[in-house]
């Protein structure tokens, strides 16, 4: 397990036991913790069901959801996701900034893309223009920037 | 009748023990790559798909008025008897160009067009060659000229396009923008807006006209893909009519030699660009910069998909414009070819360094030779130590990859006169 994945599931401890109404989750960083059954006072968020990983540095959380999932090889995809602090699972923080970036650490290069980031008003952020032009191992990054803090957070992707 | 039966059997029982195992992982890797899917759509050209429009580009295709000698048509570098190809290292128009010409086989399958992907779509990779000093030598005034002054051309561009026109008599014929010939571009700035904005329009409708032709180049299928079709079917009667080197050598495509890694998908291609460290012709250290200067040329050009010109200049191939990522990294990088009928497009790479297939399998072997791009760090490239009889099974594989040709009607320019009915409303 490599450091990246510790600190994911230490965080994943702190960020299911801030869910209240959440169901015990896997330990995986990549599965998508159980959503709480359907409140009638609360609506469902935007990011329920959405997959997770926390940043290396462990201050936050990040949710995701793959457009479309699993991630297709040599198209266009796209993704949403929303960050959290450590401890708050229910509201996104607005006073962050993330970027999202893909490299193949064997081959030594990224995308031939830049993806778009847009921030929306919801706490969202939409990612667009991404392509995983190679079958292989990809490491999609997270890059969450609040003041002088940035973290990463890495999704490993083996693309066949 | 014994003795034939028993012959029979042991030929099958021969024929068994020498097939190749596909596991589920390879056979999922196979099915990836057949078959090939008529070309995607391009939104960018009202035109691609319309009869009258492949017409008029076939026309135009074989039309050597187009050029500045009068000699040379887009079939002279492409020519339809080698392939759409010319078989030469460095195409020859009015004088040596700067790299191979590259087949239009299945040509509408590219992501990004040239080998450096300087056009990001057919139309536009089409002007490129009419105009360039090196090659056709030509200028969109002159090609206004040859369509205006041809009445049945004329006739099939205007029921495309509307009324084209009159150019003017009066400019020079080779009046067009160029960075590399002062004289045309002088001439064409000496051009009021609004006439060159009536021939860069004219222009552009004849590349137009070009894709409509160029996207019915299309090959039907191959040896390879009749087995994939078997092994889905589980056909064995088809399946044991593919040769056996053939499937070794698709085995070690898709496994240890990892030639999928670029080469995946039906085209046999991811449509990207890599750095293949093959030196360029005369030795030296690599000098043509190919998608460094590619990527740049592709965001100024006034032919790209998010121009005035393009008929979707708010979709999805202008939205992977504005995605775009070029650099130093892309230093010496090149597109990748498709795989499909390589076999008799000789000789191969950017500049036809490579004379055979079994020289660029034993290339990609040894990596002999090989030399670093300049600043480029891609290292997916290393040597694979093929064995005599694996590199020669990959050569037989590659062979497989050869399709039923081009319909001979598409291969001249055309004999029929210009269908009546148009798609376009």
């Amino acid at each position: 397990m490599n450091r990246t994945s510790r600190a994911a599931l230490l965080l994943a401890s702190l960020f299911v036991a801030s869910c209240a109404n959440s169901k015990p989750i896997s330990t995986s960083a990549t599965v998508a913790p159980s959503q709480p059954a359907p409140n009638s006072n609360e609506a469902t968020p935007a990011w329920a069901d959405t997959k997770w990983l926390a940043t290396a540095g462990r201050n936050f959380v990040i949710r995701y959801r793959l457009l479309p999932d699993p991630i297709p090889s040599n198209e266009s995809f796209a993704l949403v996701a929303w960050v959290f602090a450590k401890g708050d699972a229910k509201t996104p923080l607005a006073d962050v900034e993330l970027s999202v970036d893909a490299a193949m650490p064997a081959h030594h290069h990224g995308m031939t893309r830049t993806p778009k980031i847009e921030k929306r008003a919801d706490g969202s952020f939409a990612a667009s223009g991404l392509l995983f032009h190679m079958p292989g191992h990809w490491e999609l990054y997270f890059d969450v920037a609040r003041g002088a803090l940035t973290e990463r957070a890495e999704l490993d992707v083996e693309l066949e | 009748m014994k003795s034939a039966w028993l012959v029979a059997i042991v030929c099958a029982l021969q024929s068994a023990s020498e097939r190749v195992e596909f596991d589920a992982k390879e056979l999922a890797r196979i099915e990836k790559l057949s078959p090939l899917s008529p070309p995607a759509a391009d939104p960018t050209n009202r035109v691609a798909d319309d009869a009258l429009a492949a017409w008029l580009g076939q026309s135009l295709f074989f039309d050597p008025r187009l050029s500045r000698n009068q000699q040379i048509a887009c079939s002279t570098c492409h020519d339809p008897k080698l392939a759409f190809a010319d078989g030469k290292q460095i195409a020859e128009g009015l004088e040596k160009a700067d790299r191979h010409a590259p087949s239009l086989l299945n040509v509408a399958q590219n992501r990004w067009f040239f080998w450096d992907g300087r056009a990001d779509s057919l139309w536009s990779q089409a002007l490129g060659p009419i105009e360039n000093d090196k090659e056709m030598g030509s200028s969109r005034l002159r090609v206004a000229r040859v369509v205006f002054g041809d009445a049945k051309l004329r006739a099939a561009y205007e029921r495309l396009f509307g009324a084209l026109a009159e150019p003017p008599k009066s400019a020079a014929l080779d009046a067009k923008p160029s960075t590399t010939n002062a004289q045309a571009d002088a001439s064409w700035r000496a051009l009021d807006e609004t006439t060159r904005d009536a021939l860069d329009r004219a222009f552009a409708n004849v590349g137009k006209a070009l894709e409509a032709y160029e996207r019915r180049l299309v090959t039907g299928p191959s040896p390879f893909d009749r087995f994939v079709d078997a092994l889905r079917t589980k056909d064995a009667a088809k399946i044991a009519e593919y040769p056996l080197e053939a499937q070794r050598g698709l085995q070690l495509f898709i496994g240890k030699a990892n030639c999928r890694s670029c080469h995946s998908g039906p085209n046999f291609s991811d449509g990207e660009f890599h750095s293949t460290g093959v030196p360029p012709l005369g030795g030296g250290s690599p000098h043509d910069s190919g998608r460094h200067a590619g990527g740049k040329l592709v965001l100024e050009s006034p032919f790209n998909a998010a121009s005035k010109f393009s008929d979707a200049p708010k979709g999805e191939a202008a939205e992977r414009l504005s995605v775009l990522r070029v650099g130093p990294d892309n230093w010496g990088e090149f597109k990748t070819p498709s795989l499909r009928n390589v076999a008799s497009r000789a000789p191969y790479m950017h500049q036809g360094q490579l004379a055979s297939l079994a020289k660029i399998v034993r290339f990609y072997s040894t990596m002999e030779g090989s030399i670093p791009a300049g600043h480029h760090q891609e290292t997916v490239l290393q040597p694979l130590n093929l064995s005599d009889r694996e590199q020669s099974d990959l050569v037989i594989f590659l062979q497989t990859l050869t399709g039923e040709p081009v319909p001979a009607e598409l291969c001249a320019p055309p004999t029929s006169p210009p269908p009546h009915a148009s798609s376009l409303k």
